[in-house]
C-alpha cells in the first residue's frame, strides 16, 4: 500500500465506512515514530514477562496498564528488578526519585520515558 | 460551590463525597472463594486486607460493572458501581457455582460509604481515627473505630472509602466537618470525582463503561484473565483473536469536546470521542476517545473534532493528565498547615 493510501474499515460503532490511520501516518518522520514507539513498547512488555515473569501475553498488556498496585500487580521488588532490567536493556539510567514514580506508573509512561532519551537507547543485548 | 472549587479540594486539601452510587455485597461462607472465583473474570490473588480492581462483564464481553474486590480473612467484599444492589446480588447469584454455601449480604443496606480523597487526605483520616492508618498502602483493608476502611479512590490523589454504619454517620459527618475546617475539607460531588478520575486515566462505568467497548478497547485486559471460565470469557477470547482497530487513548487540546464527536486526523474520520471534560487545572480539554490504534500512542498532533474541516487543537497525550499533588507530599515530612512552606511541582 501506498504510505498516502487509506485503507478503508467499517466504524464498529456506527457501522460507517471509515479509514484507518495507517496510511494517514504519511511522512517518513511520522512512520519512524510509529516504529520506535512500537519497538520500545514490545521490548518492555518483554522484559515485563521474561524478566518480571508476568503471567501475560504480550498483546494481553495494554499500553496504558498500571504497573504497580491493584494495575498488573507489581510490588517493590519488581520496581527494583523492572530498573535493572531497563537499564540493562537500553543503556540508561532511571532516576532514582520522586520522578521514578511517574516514570514506572504506567507501561507507556515507561516507554515515553524511554523515547524522551532515546539518544542513550541502545540496543545492548 | 462550584464543580472547579470541589475539584481543586481533590487537588489541593481534602474532599468528602458520598459514594452513594455504589454497592457493597460481602460474600462468606466455606465456598466464598470458589463462589468469587467463578463470579470475576479475573486471576483470584487476593491475600488477606488486600483489595483488587476488576469488572463484571455481559455476555458479551462488556462491563457491567466496575468492581472494587477485597478480601477480609475468608470473606470477600463487593464494592460495585454500575448497577444496583438487586441487579449485582441476581448476578453474583445466577453465576455461582452450583452447590456451594455462601451467604450474600447487602452491607451496604446498614452502611453509608464515605470517600475521602486528596494530597492530605491521610491527615484528615489520621486525625479521625488515629496515627496507625498513614501508613497503609494503596490497595489495602484495615479496620478502625469498628469500620471497615478500603485505602482506594480513583483521584491519583490519597484516597480512603469508609463503611459506616448508617445509624453512625451523621454523628461522623459532623466529626469530619469540625477536623476538616482545619483542612479545608470540602465536599466534592459524583461530577467532581469522575472528572478527577478521567483526569488520572481511571475506568468509569457511568461514561466509557456505557459504550459498546470491551476491556480490550477500554484498555482493562488487565482486569480479565483469558485462561479461565467466566461470563463474558467466550467473547473476549474471540475479540482478542480478532483484533480491535480502535482503543481508548487520552486526547487533550482547545476545542471543545463532547462523547459521540467524530475525531478527524488530514481529514479523515479516525474515532470519536467517548468521555470528555474542561480540565481546570489544565486549562483545556482532556478526552477519552476510541481512536484508530495507529494512533494510540502519546504526542501525535494535528488531531481536529466535529467537522473534517475543523482547525487540528488536539493531541494524544500520555495519561494521567496532571502532576498529582500526591506523588510529592510524604505524611513523614509534610503536613496540610505548612504546606506554604514547600515548593511542590505544578500540577
Amino acid at each position: 500500500m501506498n504510505a498516502n493510501d487509506v485503507m478503508l474499515i467499517h466504524d464498529v460503532r456506527t457501522d460507517r465506512p471509515t479509514t484507518t490511520a495507517d496510511g494517514l501516518l504519511g511522512s517518513a518522520d511520522e512512520n519512524e515514530r510509529k516504529a520506535e514507539y512500537e519497538d520500545v513498547l514490545s521490548r518492555v512488555k518483554t522484559l515485563l514477562i521474561e524478566q518480571l515473569h508476568l503471567q501475560r501475553e504480550p498483546d494481553e498488556i495494554d499500553p496504558d496498564s498500571v504497573l504497580f498496585g491493584t494495575g498488573l500487580g507489581l510490588d517493590s521488588v519488581d520496581a527494583v528488578e523492572l530498573t535493572v532490567a531497563i537499564e540493562t536493556e537500553f543503556g540508561v539510567r532511571i532516576p532514582d526519585s520522586e520522578a521514578s514514580r511517574r516514570i514506572f506508573r504506567t507501561v507507556s509512561s515507561v516507554v515515553d520515558h524511554l523515547l524522551k532519551i532515546k539518544g542513550s537507547v541502545t540496543h545492548v543485548a | 460551590m462550584s464543580l472547579e472549587e470541589e475539584v481543586n479540594a481533590v487537588r489541593q486539601s481534602c474532599a468528602l463525597s458520598r459514594m452513594d452510587h455504589a454497592v457493597y455485597l460481602r460474600l462468606s461462607g466455606d465456598g466464598a472463594y470458589e463462589a468469587a472465583d467463578r463470579i470475576f473474570p479475573t486471576t483470584l490473588r487476593l491475600r488477606d486486607a488486600q483489595i483488587m480492581l476488576t469488572l463484571l462483564l455481559r455476555e458479551d464481553g462488556r462491563a457491567l460493572a466496575d468492581v472494587q474486590l477485597g478480601r477480609e480473612d475468608d470473606n470477600f467484599l463487593i464494592v460495585a458501581e454500575g448497577c444496583s444492589a438487586t441487579e449485582l446480588i441476581d448476578v453474583v447469584r445466577d453465576r455461582m457455582p452450583a452447590g456451594i454455601q455462601v451467604d450474600i449480604e447487602d452491607i451496604g443496606a446498614e452502611h453509608d460509604i464515605l470517600a475521602l480523597s486528596g494530597p492530605y487526605a491521610w491527615e484528615v483520616m489520621s486525625t479521625l481515627v488515629g496515627p496507625e492508618i498513614v501508613g497503609m498502602p494503596y490497595g489495602t483493608i484495615f479496620r478502625v473505630r469498628g469500620w471497615t476502611c478500603f485505602r482506594a479512590g480513583k483521584t491519583g490523589e490519597y484516597g480512603y472509602e469508609l463503611f459506616i454504619p448508617k445509624q453512625a454517620t451523621a454523628a461522623v459527618l459532623a466529626e469530619l466537618q469540625e477536623i476538616g475546617s482545619r483542612f479545608e475539607l470540602r465536599e466534592a460531588s459524583l461530577e467532581a470525582l469522575d472528572r478527577c478520575a478521567l483526569e488520572n486515566w481511571f475506568f468509569n462505568v457511568r461514561r466509557e463503561g456505557a459504550e459498546d467497548l470491551t476491556p480490550l478497547e477500554l484498555q482493562l485486559q488487565w482486569r480479565i484473565s483469558y485462561q479461565k471460565d467466566y461470563v463474558g470469557a467466550e467473547a473476549m477470547r474471540r475479540r482478542r483473536a480478532h483484533g480491535i482497530k480502535r482503543r481508548l487513548t487520552c486526547m487533550v487540546g482547545s476545542t471543545p469536546l463532547r462523547p459521540g464527536m467524530e475525531v478527524y486526523y488530514r481529514g479523515h474520520s479516525v474515532g470519536h470521542v467517548v468521555n470528555a471534560e474542561f480540565s481546570d487545572t489544565r486549562r483545556e480539554w482532556v478526552a477519552q476517545a476510541l481512536l484508530d490504534t495507529s494512533l494510540g500512542r502519546p504526542g501525535i498532533d494535528g488531531l481536529s473534532a466535529g467537522s473534517p474541516a475543523a482547525a487540528p487543537s488536539l493531541r494524544t497525550f500520555l495519561p494521567p493528565v496532571i502532576n498529582n499533588r500526591s506523588l510529592y507530599v510524604n505524611p513523614q515530612r509534610h503536613s496540610f498547615r505548612t504546606r506554604s512552606e514547600v515548593q511542590f511541582p505544578p500540577l
